[in-house]
């Protein structure tokens, strides 16, 4: 996992991970800046997931009701497809097993990944206050569709996030499908203070496939806003995924030594590659695939451009 | 995978990796490593080992980007939200 993950950040991880269901799509983030070595793991939840281990896990009750109404079939959030859970990992402190350590607690962000057709006011009054627990007060609804409304198709809202780990659990909206055109429009719009610095920031995903802008909801919009960037296929066979490395490395934002190891990333272990990191009792058979999903910048007008990087783990099945 | 010995057999494998390089060396001729098996104190049937020997599969290029699609994995949508700090 070195140099992407230092082994305090990775045992942390393992702990964590230790109380989560097994066989999701997950995410690993990792901070590209030399020195950062913090780890935040996102785990995706369907339908047919394993939620019942979610069950013990202590987790705010806002969350667990949610995960409860959202596994009921033809329930109020039969349209949200999946459900992620974002779990940021402490960089200064060990992590104490979940379930056997009273009194801990996770908090993770919950975010519902929306249909292309979710009606807006869907999401103000429904999703959103099942994602947060709460009736939203009026002016965040009030903004929530405002910003919802700066989104002109065929771009349009994927994510919707209750950051409860946040001072002040704001929201977060994330928006697929703009140019950059599209994301001064939509900041024009909605977030005018920022656009000059974001767009400056989405430079640098020049070439980029896939953009996403993504924005927290608290009075206003807030400052701290992300916009990402990917490319549908590998880095080996994708060769402006290294050239963004190489400009992010240039720019004081990237350790070389990251962007190595986020470029070799992709790949996939078994049984037999690794027979003595393969975990018992799922046989000889599948694979753990890791992926490059996409390279982050968040941008805050108090702080450095910071610069992240989405690592993907699924384990898959044997072909048939 | 389900049959005792063959759990054992892999858990043997996994304490000493290098002797799937030798498994492997011996290609698939059954009555070979129903031999080399026993040698070991392992009683594995032929089917046992066929089965074994279909386990091992690779991942193309195509199959990652798969899973890179993230979550619309068999659509090219967009890649998992990211909600961090």
């Amino acid at each position: 996992m070195a140099p992407l993950f230092s082994p305090r950040a990775v045992g942390c991880l393992q702990v964590v991970a230790r109380n989560l269901p097994g066989g999701v799509l997950a995410a690993l983030e990792a901070r590209l800046a030399t020195g950062e070595d913090a780890v935040d793991l996102s785990i995706r939840l369907q339908r047919s997931s394993n939620l019942s281990a979610l069950a013990l896990v202590p987790m705010p009750e806002a969350v667990h009701a949610l995960l409860v109404q959202w596994a009921q079939p033809g329930g109020a959030l039969a349209r949200v497809p999946s459900v992620w859970l974002e779990i940021d990992l402490p960089t200064s402190v060990a992590v104490p097993d979940l379930l056997s350590t009273p009194g801990t607690l996770l908090v993770p962000s919950v975010c519902a990944r929306l249909r292309a057709d979710a009606d807006p006011l869907w999401l103000a009054d429904t999703l959103l206050p099942a994602l947060t627990g709460e009736r939203p007060a009026p002016d965040l609804r009030a903004l929530l569709l405002r910003c919802l409304a700066a989104v002109s198709p065929p771009a349009r809202p994927v994510y919707l996030f209750s950051l409860l780990p946040r001072a002040g659990s704001p929201v977060r909206l994330e928006i697929f499908g703009l140019g950059l055109d599209g994301i001064a429009s939509c900041l024009r719009q909605v977030a005018p203070a920022s656009m000059d610095r974001v767009l400056a920031a989405a430079e640098l995903l020049t070439g980029a496939e896939r953009l996403h802008l993504s924005f927290d909801l608290g009075a206003e919009v807030l400052p701290r806003i992300g916009v990402e960037g990917s490319f549908p296929r590998l880095p080996n066979r994708e060769p402006r995924w290294a050239e963004l490395f190489d400009r992010l490395v240039d720019r004081g934002l990237c350790a070389a030594e990251k962007r190595d190891a986020a470029l070799a990333w992709p790949g996939y272990d078994s049984f037999w590659t690794t027979p003595e990191r393969w975990p018992t009792g799922v046989g000889s058979g599948g694979f753990c695939a890791r992926a490059l999903s996409h390279i982050k910048l968040v941008s805050r007008p108090d702080r450095e451009l910071e610069a992240k990087a989405y690592l993907l783990l699924e384990r898959l099945s044997s072909k048939a | 995978m389900s049959s005792v010995e063959l759990q054992r057999f892999l858990r043997h494998l996994r304490e000493h990796p290098g002797l799937l390089a030798e498994l492997k060396s011996l290609g698939r001729d059954a009555e070979a490593v129903v031999r080399w098996t026993k040698e070991r104190s392992f009683s594995l049937t032929r089917e046992e080992i066929a089965e074994f020997f279909a386990s091992e599969q690779e991942l193309a290029d195509d199959e990652l980007e798969q899973v890179a699609g993230g979550d619309d994995a068999w659509s090219g949508g967009p890649p998992p939200p990211t909600g961090g700090p």
